[in-house]
């Protein structure tokens, strides 16, 4: 699925406040974990990218407007940016557009986006609800596109994404063609910014902190301040030293009358005006706070009230638009227009602020909920399913028929774990087949029936589709390859290294012989390869093998990097990394296992899982032997075997050392090895990824929730650095390891953190239900396309 | 929050400002202030330079700064054996480990008070300081695996005796002031004592100042007048002690002086006068009272301390808050990390590049460049609140 993103937002004045902010951190957490989706983002200039983190900015494609803004006038620039996306949107094959900010005067709307499934995202309407104070007093022209906007909108976005429901009721109340097509759903906080003091000093000046803002009578400035002064007079014991801390921007005029204001009021001495403050700075604000005080007329959401409940500062607000939303029944709530009845709640928020702690508990429970993965997964879980809909109601049949070709009948081991659990999702989804070589292999597998692959050409045309899984490079692998470019269908391409558009540098005396029928190929066709790795462990694309792909009608790859390796061909799909679901161990078996492996609790647990070869393991060696020296207590638990013979000297060394901080478990079943992860404090993936899909280990730690450490290479690149820490490989790869290690260690925080997120990105975005949708939608296009026939 | 009672045991209270007293202290009174229930286990001993083996305040109870602070007679009979390992000591250079363990239990130590935290504190958190003294040792045998350290750890002879080990192997927890002290426990213990020490919490001490000297424009013309500081001079504050490097530093300076003569380095502390040389350029204020330490500390170009021995160093943080940046010794392990962690000053290993760091801590932009980066990185990680929520997060998991 490919989506573009409208980036005008970026360079507007807002990118560092309201919505710029929220902008930001759904991109950040959405588009490195939605890996089915690629990304395009429509700026003004390339470097309007440069607000986003190094991970999103290479996920991004640019789509730049240059031309768009030399036009005179909004509307030609609007006409040439529909006409630009629409160029790109054909050029591209785009499925969708997102608007995150349609009803901001400086960003261009296009008129019309056919072909495309649009999304938009509505904060509020705050410009209509409170017409005299906003919309009224714009100038005629803003006004005027304002409306416009509001009225098309419904028409023209297929979903309506709102940040609350009350938002949602406001336009539905203006419009009712809204309802059919809105979603909701909640912003959230940056808990690693907005977080509480465990027991805030109550020795300093109180204060009654205030977000309002001069340029904004919904904020109800001052009512709040009248409050606040109510406060100080009726309760000398509370008010005797509380100080009231405005934070808001403004001007001399301004700052002098409110000022002034205060003067009248009696309380001058005790007013701060901030003026504006860094968000970090904003923070300290809050937790410093006596009460956090929002007396708002209306809101689309109410983001202050959120990070003050995230902070744990009680907050007196009134019961209007979205607050009651996101405060739940946590805030106090005050009218919004009676100034005594603010200063009533108030002090009793003082009041009760030092005493049972229940309702500050029960606030930052509240704000917990409101996380940005959350909100993110909510998107793309939006996303895809409003395209996947579109793609049902345009293209092929909603249940299809699908013959699968493979080698060997999956099951639940190494690379095949993905595949067996790939299989056994589509199953319920649509009718599937598999067909095998080797008839003797045939049996059952859940609910599919499985036939011999000779009989495949005579039920091609029972199918949508056929669908080749390349895993290997055996005489089976040749034989389904043939009927592949005879019959051509999908290739899916698990591992790219392993398929025919391949072939592996040997490097073990199986992957010799393994790789030895297209080694045949090459030397009697003399085709030259096309290398895509520095190392030996890497692998050459031979030309001889394009023509499989070339003939194919689509090629299914498990990352964005597989992809890219193959930039002639024009239907290269990535399906999401596969997890196989994996029970955790109960304790007991964690138990037996420590004690077979004279593993102690007071020990750390490094996991090292799968093949690795000697200079991998040379690199863990010393990262374990670093970590020792400086007094780390911990075990290297490697599983399986070395991939070369410097890793069976490795293995030599360590046997003749004596090495007490390494186990060697051998290779363990699907059982053993989850209880081995589990076993682990940290997992460690330092190596040059296959050229595919994750490592079934490294799924499989994410989807048990460990930390882990990985290559910065490939496909491992591409998991969101919220779910793994990277190392570099080159000269700094060991003290990046160590220091990393030593931090997950020494942090058992920060560990849970990253498990804890490690955990959300397996169960949400890499799950086996997601690739098989994935997988459904490239057959259904396939399938529009004309489906299964001979080639021509 | 629903915390057991807290009990800290440190030798000396409420007389004496070393820097683990003043962090005990801290601890107690910002525990206290905030409605945790605090008491102090202490001795009649007034401060480490009396007897340890006379009592000079009564024993009882009082309350010192809102804490609860129980005193209790010292042990009398260990001042001789005590001088004679010290003499051992001094002599062959080493102690056996008995001797070494000798040494502590006949140096400030207190029976009432371990038998004490024995037996009636038993549903308390017990937290003692610092692991060089008798009275802390005792403790934590007594205790029997519960009580928790905040040793104050040095890489020093005295961190490699055999008491030390036993006195970590008997904590049940371990709070540092610094990394690197975290890191230097690891490096001697991690093997043995494993994931309890490893995740041990690294939660410093809290600085903050009763006010803020920068904005008190009059009153630093007052502290300049009244003790006729100089145009241009840097500061150096505590003790004057060979052990604080003073004489590298009073070294450096006269070098320093002969490229720039109107530059003066200003003492305040007590300490050996005699370690402050009797010519232009150097001023000795000796002890001054705490408003004006801060009022003439605020208006130096920097605050020299190129003591290697530092276990967290207060004194820069108070120069930080005050936007005076610091200078330091490479070789002061946590004072130069404080330093590259902060951005907030220079960090040296030779004349040469002391002279730099003067001349750059002369420039206004520097200076106050440096001094607000160190003002961050105190208000933002020794904040009495940042500091507290390390050390209850752990108490709560306790």
């Amino acid at each position: 699925m490919k989506l573009l993103v409208d980036g005008q937002t970026l360079a507007t004045p807002e990118i560092d406040r309201g919505i710029g902010v929220v902008f930001k951190r759904l991109c950040e957490h959405l588009v490195p974990a939605a890996a089915g989706i690629e990304w395009y983002m429509a700026v003004r200039a390339e470097h309007d990218l440069r607000h986003f983190s190094p991970q999103v900015r290479a996920l991004v494609k640019p789509v730049l407007m240059g031309r768009v803004l030399e036009q005179d006038g909004q509307e030609r620039q609007t006409a040439a940016y529909t006409d630009l996306l629409h160029k790109v949107a054909r050029r591209h094959q785009l499925d969708a557009y997102w608007s995150p900010n349609p009803l901001m005067h400086h960003v261009l709307l296009p008129t019309e986006l056919s072909g495309l499934t649009v999304f938009a995202t509505i904060y509020d309407l705050i410009p209509l609800v409170l017409r005299a104070e906003c919309l009224d007093a714009w100038p005629e022209h803003v006004r005027r596109e304002y409306l416009r906007r509001v009225q098309r909108l419904p028409v023209w976005a297929d979903r309506l994404v709102f940040i609350s429901e009350h938002s949602r009721r406001d336009y539905e109340q203006f419009d009712s063609r809204v309802s059919p097509r809105a979603d909701v759903v909640p912003l959230a906080v940056d808990h690693a910014r907005f977080w509480p003091h465990t027991a805030p000093s109550p020795a300093r000046e109180p204060y009654v902190l205030y977000i309002g803002g001069f340029e904004c009578p919904r904020k109800n400035m001052a009512r709040a301040l009248e409050a606040f002064a109510l406060l100080v007079r009726g309760a000398p014991l509370e008010g005797q030293r509380l100080a009231f801390r405005v934070v808001c921007s403004y001007n001399a005029r301004q700052r002098d009358a409110f000022l002034q204001r205060a003067k009248q009021l009696g309380v001058a001495g005790r007013v701060h005006l901030t003026g504006y403050v860094d968000d970090d700075t904003l923070a300290e604000l809050y937790r410093q706070a006596a009460v956090f005080f929002f007396p708002s007329l209306y809101e689309g959401f109410g983001l202050p009230v959120l990070e003050a409940m995230a902070c744990g500062v009680p907050v007196v607000a009134t019961r209007v638009s979205s607050l009651p939303e996101v405060a739940g029944d946590v805030a106090y709530y005050c009218s919004a227009t009676d100034p005594h009845d603010m200063a009533r709640l108030l002090l009793q928020a003082l009041q009760e602020r030092d005493g049972p702690s229940s309702r500050r508990a029960a606030a930052l429970a509240r704000a917990r909920a409101f996380r940005w993965e959350r909100t993110a997964a909510a998107y793309a879980r939006l996303f895809t399913a409003a395209m996947r809909s579109r793609l049902h109601s345009v293209h092929g049949p909603k249940r299809p028929r699908i013959a699968h070709v493979v080698a060997a009948l999956p099951r639940h081991l190494g690379l095949w774990g993905h595949s067996a659990e790939l299989v056994s999702c589509l199953s319920g989804k649509a009718d599937v087949t598999i067909y095998l070589p080797q008839p003797a292999a045939t049996r059952s597998l859940a609910d599919m029936a499985v036939k011999p692959l000779a009989e495949l050409p005579r039920d091609l045309e029972r199918f949508d589709a056929a669908v080749y899984q390349i895993d290997g490079d055996g005489p089976h692998d040749a034989c389904m390859r043939k009927l592949a470019q005879k019959y051509p269908g999908i290739i899916l391409l698990p591992e790219l290294k392993l398929s025919p558009l391949a072939t592996a540098q040997p490097h073990t005396h199986a992957s010799s012989q393994a790789c030895s029928s297209s080694s045949e190929h090459r030397s009697s066709s003399g085709l030259a390869g096309r290398p895509f790795g520095p190392s030996a462990n890497d692998c050459t694309i031979w030309e001889s093998a394009w023509a499989l792909a070339g003939c194919s009608h689509a090629i299914l790859v498990g990352s964005q990097w597989a992809r890219g390796q193959l930039p002639v061909f024009d239907s290269v799909f990535v399906v999401p990394h596969v997890q196989v679901p994996i029970a955790p161990p109960e304790a007991r078996a964690e138990l037996e296992f420590r004690q077979r492996f004279g593993l102690r609790p007071e020990q750390f647990v490094l996991g090292a899982f799968g093949t690795v070869d000697g200079e991998r393991l040379d690199l863990l060696l010393r990262a374990v032997r670093a970590l020792g020296q400086q007094g780390y207590p911990v075990r290297l638990l490697l599983e399986a075997g070395w991939g070369d013979a410097a890793g069976h000297a490795c293995l030599a060394d360590l046997a003749a050392d004596g090495a007490r901080s390494v186990v060697c478990t051998g290779v363990l079943d699907a059982e053993m090895l989850a209880t081995a992860i589990s076993v682990c404090d940290v997992v460690l993936h330092v190596r040059c990824p296959s050229a595919g899909s994750l490592p079934l280990p490294l799924a499989a730690a994410l989807s048990l929730g460990k930390a882990c450490l990985v290559s910065n290479e490939r496909q491992f690149a591409e998991l969101p650095d919220s779910v793994c820490w990277k190392v570099d490989r080159g000269a700094s790869e060991l003290p990046q390891l160590v220091a990393y290690v030593q931090a997950l260690l020494e942090q058992p925080a920060v560990r849970r953190q990253l498990a804890a997120n490690a955990r959300f990105f397996a169960a949400t975005y890499a799950t086996s239900q997601a690739a098989a949708e994935r997988y459904l939608d490239v057959v259904r296009l396939v399938s529009a396309a004309g489906g299964c026939r001979e080639a021509a | 929050m629903n915390l057991p009672p807290i009990t800290l045991v440190t030798p000396w209270y409420g007389h004496f400002a070393g820097g683990a007293e003043v962090a005990a202290r801290g601890f107690a009174e910002q525990l206290a202030a905030r409605g945790f229930q605090v008491q102090v286990l202490t001795t009649c001993c007034r401060s480490p330079f009396e007897s340890w083996w006379q009592d000079v305040l009564p024993a009882g109870t009082e309350m010192v700064g809102g804490v609860t602070v129980r005193r209790f007679p010292v042990d009398r009979e260990g001042e001789r054996p005590f001088h004679e390992l010290v003499r051992r000591h001094v002599q062959a250079g080493e102690l056996t480990p008995d001797e070494q363990r000798a040494y502590l239990l006949h140096s400030i130590n207190s029976r009432e008070l371990v038998d004490y935290a024995a037996r009636r504190v038993r549903d308390h958190l017990v937290i003692c300081m610092p692991y060089t003294q008798g009275l802390v040792y005792s403790t934590t045998q007594a205790l029997h695996g519960r009580a928790t350290v905040m040793p104050c750890l040095h890489d020093e002879p005295m961190f490699y005796w055999i008491t030390t080990e036993e006195m970590m192997t008997a904590s049940r927890k371990y709070f540092f002031f610094t990394p690197e002290e975290k890191a230097l426990a690891v490096r001697q213990f991690g093997g043995k004592l494993g994931r309890r020490l490893v995740e041990a919490a690294v939660v410093g001490i809290g600085v903050e100042l009763p006010f803020d000297p920068t904005q008190q424009q009059d009153e630093q013309a007052r502290v300049r007048n009244r003790y006729r500081l100089p145009e241009h001079y840097f500061v150096y504050m505590g003790r004057k002690d060979p052990g604080k490097n003073l004489r590298t530093l009073v070294e450096y300076f006269r070098a320093y002086r002969r490229k720039e003569p109107t530059a003066w380095l200003v003492f305040v502390g007590g300490g050996l006068e005699e370690l402050v040389p009797r010519e232009p350029g150097f001023l000795d204020l000796g002890y001054l009272p705490e408003r004006d330490k801060y009022l003439v500390l605020a208006q130096a170009r920097g605050l020299i301390n190129l003591c290697r021995l530092e276990s967290f160093s207060l004194v820069i943080m108070e120069a930080w808050l005050c936007g005076v940046p610091v200078v330091v010794d490479a070789g002061g392990t946590v004072t130069a990390a404080h330093c590259r962690r902060s951005g907030g000053g220079q960090v040296v290993s030779d004349s040469d590049e002391f002279a730099e760091a003067l001349d750059a801590l002369s420039c206004p932009d520097m200076r106050t460049a440096l001094g607000e980066a160190g003002a961050r990185y105190v208000r933002t990680q020794y904040a009495w609140d940042h500091v507290l929520n390390r050390l209850l997060r752990e108490v709560r998991h306790a």
